[in-house]
């Protein structure tokens, strides 16, 4: 005889797909920029705004980009997060994040920032402080993604 | 002849952990339905549009209102309206009820918010699906840390502290106490509510997953004002603001800068001169607790790094002149979509004088704000009025 029961059933759906995007012109030449070790960005004809990530048009003027640089892969850590809870498929925790102001851009990048002890979050974030300089460490094996920067290291302070 | 826009009725239903729902997303969607035409004493037959938001990717179907809007029991032909920005959907809902009253395009609009967030088993792997792709998706920035950006920035721009942070969190928590349709209350641990997730974020100042809808009927004021039997909220100003898509567009974390933008829009529409006297109640989307302090002051409740002590004053708690986030906002119940509209729907409840958690006595104007996307990328502002009929 069957079971009765009005208890909720829950049935498993899953899908698995894989999707392909485009990265278009100005992504492209960033991320082969990235393999070749080099930071590009571009600067509006109009406005004078320079990206990072670069982009072929000006979110500010709408106007066409058409100048591009290579920049000093230095910059300014403006905010970051230290993560002490990451999530399933992601890097393994501690690991920082930041938002880094690339020496020149008006825009702002996000990447891993290394080089601090995350062991003691009191320290760590005092040494993740907004206005410390970082430096990108380039990746052995380059692939033309964002990775292809390991991370962005906070520079050894001064003597 | 153009017409205000009310909300004549308001249906939740009591949330939970996803593990613990036991009707389907059309069953629950019904019965929040089903709550907010008896509150408005509105007859289903009478809906002209059902807006229903749905949150891409989110469920094991695309665009659930497709399944949703049938299972309501409207009449054959109603118009269907799925919005889906990504990121406070839920907020658009009453404000585009309202565009289309206000239009003259409709009298009586069915605004549905459903359960979004229980659908995946690894919620953390959808939600990434909407983090950058390519760019900045890789670098190991889910939403909680893509959240805790903005109280880091706010954190270091204004000296505050850990403790205030922990403070606001505990407040919430308190006055999710006193809602039955709360998810997470006072009685999560201390222990637990302590341990740090992404810094300066705590387990105790994120929001869970929960389960649970909520339905409006906004209709015409001249139209269904009257037939409630209680007083109706009347929509004075709906706005809505939109920023970068990608993380580093936002340049400055430590303000909601278009924040300010669209709370000077929503003033001007509703004639709003001086928020802080002029508003009784306050609902600020707050899945990370801190949040709560940045919208305030970019809504232009205090001086910018005021928050803070408006708290340690008693001012945004029960009993103070400017009580915000009754509910236990957002950081206590978050079931998607029914999350985004619930700033609303609360207020709406307050204005009634009928509030699902603690009552402020004779509140007559409030304001809902809600948010998200990557980044907080979108936000909605409502301001609501009591009106008596």
């Amino acid at each position: 005889m069957s079971e009765t029961s009005t208890a909720a059933l829950i049935h498993d759906v899953r899908w698995e797909i894989d999707y392909r995007v485009r990265l278009g012109r100005a992504w492209s030449r960033f991320m082969r920029g990235l393999r070749d070790r080099k930071l590009l960005a571009s600067t509006c004809d109009h406005c004078d705004r320079t990206y990072l990530p670069p982009q072929s048009y000006c979110e500010a003027c709408y106007e066409p980009i058409t100048r591009w640089q290579e920049c000093e892969p230095v910059g300014t850590l403006r905010t970051a997060t230290i993560v002490y809870q990451g999530f399933d498929g992601g890097p393994q925790a501690p690991y920082a994040v930041g938002a880094i102001e690339i020496d020149g851009t008006h825009s702002l990048l996000m990447h891993f920032v290394g080089g601090v002890d995350l062991s003691d979050v009191d320290a760590a974030r005092k040494a993740l402080r907004g206005g410390v300089r970082v430096r990108a460490v380039w990746a052995d094996e380059r692939t033309a993604a964002i990775t292809d920067i390991a991370h962005f290291a906070v520079a050894p302070a001064q003597p | 002849m153009r017409d205000h826009a009310v909300i004549a009725g308001v249906g939740f239903t009591e949330a939970t952990s996803p593990r613990r729902q036991e009707l389907s997303k059309n069953e629950l969607c019904r019965l929040a339905v089903d709550r907010a035409l008896e509150h408005a004493g509105c007859d289903r037959r009478d809906i002209d549009v059902v807006i229903i938001g749905d949150i891409a990717g989110f469920e094991a179907s695309s665009v659930a209102a497709r399944t949703i809007a049938p299972a309501l029991g409207l009449p054959p032909y109603t118009t269907v309206l799925p919005i889906c920005t990504g990121g406070t959907t839920g907020g658009h809902l009453p404000n585009q009820a309202a565009a289309l009253i206000r239009a003259g395009f409709a009298q009586r609009v069915l605004c549905v918010a459903p359960n979004t967030f229980d659908g995946p088993v690894d919620l953390q792997a959808v939600i990434n699906t909407n983090s950058p792709m390519v760019m900045e998706q890789p670098l190991g920035m889910g939403a909680v840390h893509m959240g805790a950006f903005f109280p880091a920035a706010y954190q270091e721009r204004y000296g505050v502290t850990d403790a205030d942070f922990e403070l606001l969190a505990t407040k919430n928590r308190e006055n999710a106490d006193h809602n039955p349709f709360a998810h997470v209350t006072s009685a999560l641990s201390a222990e637990h509510a302590a341990r740090m997730v992404s810094t300066p974020l705590r387990l105790g100042m994120v929001c869970p997953v929960s389960s649970g809808a909520i339905a409006l009927v906004v209709g015409a004021e001249s139209v269904v004002g009257g037939q409630a039997g209680h007083p109706v909220a009347r929509i004075t100003a709906a706005q809505s603001i939109s920023d970068g898509y990608l993380g580093g567009k936002r340049r400055d974390f430590s303000t909601f800068e278009v924040v300010e933008v669209m709370a000077r829009r929503a003033y001007r529409e509703a004639q709003v001169v001086d928020p802080r006297s002029e508003f009784d109640v306050v609902e600020l989307f707050n899945p990370y607790a801190p949040m709560e302090f940045m919208l305030m002051e970019a809504f232009g409740l205090c001086p910018y790094g005021g928050a803070p002590e408006l708290l340690r004053k008693g001012v945004t708690r029960y009993g103070g002149d400017l009580p915000v986030n009754l509910s236990g906002g957002i950081q206590c119940t978050n079931p998607g979509v029914a999350g985004q509209i619930s700033p609303v729907a609360h207020i709406a409840t307050q204005l009634m004088g009928q509030a699902t958690a603690r009552q402020v006595e004779g509140a007559r104007r409030g304001l809902a704000h809600s948010t998200g996307g990557t980044f907080f990328q979108f936000h909605t502002a409502t301001v609501l009025e009591r009106v008596d009929l």
